[in-house]
């Protein structure tokens, strides 16, 4: 079964380049609307939480997940999920001594592959559309999160870095049949 | 053979119904005065409630006299069914009965029945952490039951005899997540009216009805 899904998907596949693009071409339409770097950030987060609370549900329909009962469950998840939509594998680290946060250190990023941020941009969170789709596809799944940059390339850091932290599982939208 | 498809959302509510080669049962028949049958008006509709005979079933609703339709208990013309019936002079007389079919309000009704069963089969187990129903088996069909960890449940009533419905179900959650959530102009937990879903989930029923199997 599951050699058929990967043939499907293939068969899918995208130039990363393309995707890149219209990222960049998204981001850079943003600006142009806002202005102001900070709404840019929520705008883009906005969005990514809109593609999360819909994605989830191709990566359940497609991995069979099951639900995850700790979030190292849950960090190797996004890392499988990584994998399937953008090809590339974050390292999971810098876990708090309390388990209930952690980092996705992303090395190389294809939606930054050919970006380099103008002057006066220093507050913009490129993409901040992940830390969106992050949130989105949790909250579907009952895990409120939040997920926000720490270190960006862009910016000069060695390397980007997404901060997850569980803020709780939402037991009111828990589906019967699970406790 | 015949399959029908629900999505039933988080809520409870049906955003999506299909029934997949559903053959209407009918049958009209030529009766003289006076009428063997037992009919009773209930549920806005004219039931046979006694008298079985032939494939005029008990359970039954009279879809037409003559050739005319029957909305609740009216002719087109304004009568009165009963009163036609009880009236000598109009017979012989030629009545259309058939199996009631659900109307939509009906299939919401049914479909959030089952989200509260679903909820109440997990919650009577004896054991701890039970799915709810996944099946549900009846002389004459079997309902197969996938709830998604997302909370929303993808129902198939299928004959019992028909293989390969979990596999099918998986599909239908594919199916769901790549024609219903793709699409920009579809918006969460509303009814779905995508045509590429439709398309593709009775390309995939004509297969499971072929093979007995998806091509997952």
């Amino acid at each position: 079964m599951s050699r058929q899904i990967l043939k499907v998907a293939d068969s899918k596949k995208v130039s990363s380049e393309l995707f890149a693009l219209t990222y960049g071409s998204l981001v850079s339409q943003i600006l142009k609307d806002y202005e102001n770097d900070e709404d840019v950030n929520k705008q883009l987060e906005r969005m990514g939480h809109n593609i999360g609370v819909r994605i989830v549900e191709d990566f359940l329909a497609r991995t069979n997940a099951p639900r995850c009962h700790d979030l190292r469950d849950t960090a190797d998840k996004l890392q499988t999920a990584f994998k399937l939509y953008l090809g590339l594998s974050p390292v999971v680290s810098n876990w708090n001594p309390a388990a209930d946060e952690f980092s996705l250190l992303l090395d190389s990023n294809p939606l930054t592959e050919f970006v380099e941020l103008p002057e006066g941009h220093h507050t913009l969170k490129y993409c901040n559309i992940l830390a969106g789709v992050i949130r989105g596809a949790l909250e579907m799944v009952q895990m409120e999160v939040q997920t926000w940059f720490v270190q960006d390339q862009l910016k000069g850091d060695n390397t980007t870095e997404l901060r997850v932290k569980f803020v709780r599982r939402l037991e009111e939208a828990v589906p019967v049949g699970e406790d | 053979m015949a399959v029908s498809v629900y999505i039933v959302s988080k809520a409870g509510g049906m955003i999506y119904q299909y029934d997949h080669n559903v053959v209407p049962i009918e049958y009209e028949k030529t009766f003289s005065y006076p009428l063997d049958l037992t009919l009773e008006y209930l549920n806005n509709r004219v039931l046979v409630t006694f008298g079985q005979m032939d494939n005029i079933k008990v359970g039954h609703i009279v879809l037409s006299i003559n050739g005319s339709p029957i909305i609740g208990r009216k002719m087109n013309d304004g009568r009165d069914v009963f009163d036609v019936l009880k009236a000598e002079e109009n017979y012989p007389i030629s009545i259309k009965f058939g199996r009631p079919r659900l109307g939509t309000n009906e299939k919401i009704v049914l479909a959030s029945t089952f989200h509260s069963l679903f909820a109440i089969a997990s919650q009577l187990s004896p054991e701890p952490h039970c799915s709810g129903i996944e099946v549900l088996e009846a002389d004459t069909f079997k309902l197969y039951c996938y709830q998604t960890i997302t909370g929303t449940k993808f129902i198939v009533i299928a004959d019992p005899k028909q293989g390969g419905v979990e596999t099918f179900l998986k599909k239908i959650y594919e199916l769901y997540s790549d024609y219903a959530l793709k699409n920009p102009f579809y918006s969460l937990e509303m009814p779905i009216r995508c045509e590429y879903f439709d398309t593709n989930l009775q390309a995939a029923l004509e297969q499971i009805e072929k093979t007995g199997l998806t091509n997952v």
